[in-house]
């Protein structure tokens, strides 16, 4: 089909965008040939939520659209797309009620071309039916299986779940990744039947169920040799006896980025997927490590594997390199940053404990002796946070149960001791310290217990005779290891009391968060200020990322507690606690903007090899631009609620 | 030859109760559509292509598309500003055969040009030469309801010193002229000018065909009985 100039004129503009770009161009001049031209102008609706969808699918030629929800708080918003971008795509399928509202902003021109053609075209290519499966699973309003389920659930009458087709690169053949399904064997099943299964179908993990398909343990393929090589079983045993009984569960709702990060912080290669999320529901499907890991080619957790076993500081080091370029690669929406902030929390905690380890070894050997006392090493600031993608400042500290007095001098001197050198060790694996000196080899960031309570709470009593406003980022903190957690915990409840009984330091922090101002807007590669000043650059992280990390903790701290840690968390908490609807949504929208500006940061940052504090508007992409912009109003409006709130004076 | 007449006959019916100018515009077709001439002498020169794409409801709909190439002796200078070349031009479908085609798609919509009265004065000879009648529907120049439009307060952002021409529309419009040129190409930058002007009637409550500065195709031409 050769298609008319128009059709071929719309081939050639689809052919450059996903899922477009693997279909044939003979497919995509008849879909555009099948197709209409719509034309908004701005503020215009294009369809409504909860309005009948109809037979269209959208591709914005050109013009911006806005994503919204409506609710009974208002209009948020969900996404902004531009040219290239689908609208309406929703579950292929179904005719389900359009789920968000789009608006344009600006004069704008849709193709649309028929949803039943393009899924007819859509499912004859393998990497387009990916494309899809990916799109459903990594943009907010869809989970990662909604296309598989309602598309070709595999056979058996609960429809089995497997991650088939959810990749975004074409590394194996579609068909032999969707026969990688769940196999269930019952525990009296004697092992050699279940070893010729593993070998039959090629698979790496059984799933042992009760009678009632609950899961109650798995057998991999490593677990078994083991077993044949240590001699410990007979194939005639049920595999009952053999199988490992400690599970990790997810639910069939959860998006690929939460499979990764629970595959990374749990150290396993199999997740069990159930109807609920727990062991009491029934299996649904198996994900193994290596399954996602076809669809990813490099992967999150080998980094985390490597980090605890790597021998020295110098191949961390190029392992928290690694980490990077691979943050760079899965940085490819604001959405994938949520997952990506908490998978980089994980690993920057693993990178922390190896450290540990290693110069606690490093210390035995040279005859130094082992901790004489249970110790917590605290990540304070954006490490605290879980917001370090980038190596910028590290805060930290390091907390010791209390010493007998006459050993107490021996245990400063191991602690400093070893915080100096984990400190070192740090700074050697690229990343900065904080300008403010909130760190473990600082003698007033290494301390035991009753000392670093006393600390906090002069912050907390005197904060200006205290300077708390250099120490701001010491209420971020978390543990890094398991082992003497109980002292963080410890010093929780004791920061929580003293926020108790002090209500005024709260107004004091909310004083000090209203100290740094986002600009105005950005126009045509400039930064504005309130004055009309244009700069060529935007200082993100002291203008958009710092009032709002301030302004979370002040919230937070206000509800009686510093936890959670994460800013967007923080936010949207606060969201939810508050009664006032307008408040409500300002809060949602300041967490959407720091997402934001994270992203920009962290996207800017990486790639030109800066820790992203100072970025070029110009070099942003239309949509992040357009997304500051409004962020900018967000904080703005966060600042003078919370300026109102406290009574305090707010812009001159 | 009997069988071509009840095909015009087809569409002289659906054109026989005419639209009143006074009608609301809003589910009609529009019906864009340009043509290729050998030259610009309506008495002398003749159709190369003729073709045109549909507006309705405020949409392009490129699914009712029309395009067809008419043989045609290759010694004029307008074949090298179309780009249509000899070959294509000897493929093609002859003159009778094609306005029939034309006519069948273009049925009773409301017909739309960009300086339409040259191409529907081509139309009218051929129809006229071949059929012994002219073509009946409404016309709507895109440049004319622009203009309509424009006084009555609509483009309120309109530069002072502002052109009419199909490229400076485009400019105006920030519509890519693609194709510029060929029939299909340019009957496209019509509809999408097309969608500007309604909207913009719209806004104004132009509801009425009359509104868009329509008239009859038959109306108006002195060449009428060629």
């Amino acid at each position: 089909m050769k298609g008319s100039a128009i059709s071929v004129r719309i081939a050639d503009f689809l052919k450059e965008y996903p899922p477009f770009q693997f279909l044939e161009i003979d497919s995509l001049r008849d879909l555009a040939a099948h197709g209409k031209v719509k034309f908004h102008e701005d503020g215009e609706i294009v369809f409504s939520q909860g309005q009948p969808r109809n037979q269209w699918l959208y591709v914005i030629q050109q013009g911006r659209v806005r994503i919204l929800e409506e609710s009974d708080k208002g209009e948020l918003l969900i996404d902004m797309r531009g040219p290239g971008d689908l609208l309406g795509l929703q579950g292929i399928r179904t005719d389900e009620p359009y789920l968000y509202t789009c608006r344009t902003e600006t004069e704008t021109i849709l193709y649309g071309i028929p949803r039943s053609l393009f899924v007819e075209y859509a499912e004859k290519s393998a990497r387009a039916r990916r494309y899809l499966a990916a799109y459903f699973s990594l943009s907010p309003a869809y989970h990662w299986n909604s296309y598989l389920s309602e598309d070709e659930s595999p056979s058996g009458e609960e429809g089995l779940i497997t991650l088939s087709k959810g990749g975004l690169w074409e590394v194996e053949p579609p068909q032999t990744i969707a026969k990688a399904s769940l196999v269930t064997v019952t525990p009296e099943a004697p092992v050699r039947d279940v070893a010729r299964q593993l070998r039959s179908k090629r698979i790496d993990c059984v799933v042992v169920v009760d009678e009632m398909g609950l899961p109650i343990g798995k057998l991999t393929d490593g677990h078994l040799r083991d077993c044949v090589v240590e001699g410990t079983i007979h194939p005639n045993s049920p595999v009952g006896e053999l199988m490992s009984t400690r599970l990790q569960v997810a639910n069939p709702e959860e998006n690929i980025g939460d499979l990764l990060v629970k595959l990374t912080r749990h150290d396993t290669n199999f997740l069990i997927i159930t109807e609920d999320g727990t062991v009491n529901s029934k299996v649904r499907g198996l994900i193994s490590e290596r399954n996602l890991f076809l669809q990813y080619g490099r992967f999150p957790s080998v980094i985390g594997e490597a980090i605890g076993c790597a021998p020295d500081i110098t191949s961390l080091r190029l392992l928290r390199d690694r980490l990077e370029a691979l943050i760079l690669e899965f940085l490819d929406s604001r959405r994938s940053l949520i997952w990506l902030m908490e998978m980089v929390g994980v690993l920057n905690r693993k990178l922390n404990q190896r450290i540990i380890e290693l110069v606690l070894h490093s210390m035995e050997e040279e005859g130094l002796g082992r901790p004489p006392l249970e110790f917590c090493w605290l990540m304070m600031g954006s490490g605290g946070r879980n917001e370090l993608l980038i190596r910028s400042a590290v805060y930290h500290a390091l907390v010791y149960e209390d010493p007998q007095p006459e050993q107490a001098e021996k245990v400063t001197k191991f602690f400093r001791k070893m915080a100096n050198r984990v400190g070192r060790a740090i700074r050697q694996c690229g990343f900065l310290e904080s300008p403010q000196n909130v760190l473990a080899h600082q003698p007033g960031w290494c301390l035991p217990m009753s000392a670093m309570k006393d600390k906090f709470s002069s912050f907390i009593r005197e904060p200006v005779a205290s300077h708390v406003y250099a120490a701001r980022d010491a209420f971020d903190f978390q543990p890094v290891r398991d082992e003497g957690s109980f002292l963080a915990d410890q010093l929780s409840e004791h920061i929580n009391r003293e926020l108790s009984i002090n209500p005024d330091f709260i107004r004091h922090m909310a004083s000090d968060s209203l100290l740094n101002q986002p600009p105005r807007t950005i126009f045509s590669g400039y930064v504005l200020d309130q004055e009309g000043i244009r700069r060529d650059e935007l200082a993100i992280k002291l203008h958009a990322l710092l009032p709002l990390v301030d302004v979370a903790r002040v919230l937070t701290l206000e509800s009686g507690s510093h936890q959670p840690t994460e800013t967007f968390k923080r936010l949207d908490l606060a969201s939810q606690r508050t009664k006032d609807p307008k408040m409500r949504n300002l809060l949602h929208e300041a967490s959407e903007g720091f997402l934001v500006s994270q992203f920009a940061r962290i996207s800017q940052g990486l790639r030109s090899g800066t820790d992203g504090a100072v970025i070029h508007p110009a070099e942003l992409e239309p949509e992040s631009r357009t997304l500051l912009i409004t962020t900018f109003r967000t904080i703005l409006g966060i600042l003078e609620v919370t300026a109102k709130r406290f009574d305090l004076k707010w812009r001159d | 030859m009997a069988r071509l007449m009840e095909r015009v006959h087809k569409y002289s019916r659906l054109n026989s109760l005419r639209l009143s100018l006074e009608s609301n515009w809003e589910k009609f077709r529009f019906v864009c559509i340009d043509s290729e001439s050998t030259g610009l002498d309506p008495r002398r020169d003749s159709l190369i292509s003729l073709a045109g794409v549909t507006v309705t409801e405020g949409d392009i709909c490129l699914y009712d598309e029309f395009s067809i190439v008419m043989p045609v002796a290759y010694n004029t200078s307008s074949v090298t500003v179309h780009g249509i070349t000899r070959e294509a031009a000897a493929e093609g479908i002859e003159e009778p055969e094609a306005l029939l085609q034309f006519l069948d798609w273009l049925a009773d919509g409301v017909i739309v040009g960009h300086h339409i009265q040259h191409d529907l004065t081509l139309i009218n000879i051929a129809c006229e030469r071949h059929f012994g009648r002219q073509l009946k529907n409404v016309v709507v120049d895109t440049m004319e309801s622009y203009l309509t439009v424009k006084d009555a307060g609509g483009f309120s952002n309109a530069p002072e010193d502002e052109r009419y021409s199909l490229d400076a529309l485009c400019d105006r419009f920030n519509i890519t002229p693609h194709d510029r040129h060929t029939a299909l190409g340019d009957a496209f930058l019509t509809a999408q000018i097309l969608l500007r002007v309604l909207k913009e009637a719209g806004k104004l409550g132009m509801w009425n065909l009359e509104d868009l500065h329509a008239w009859y195709s038959d109306e108006l031409f002195p060449y009428g009985k060629g």
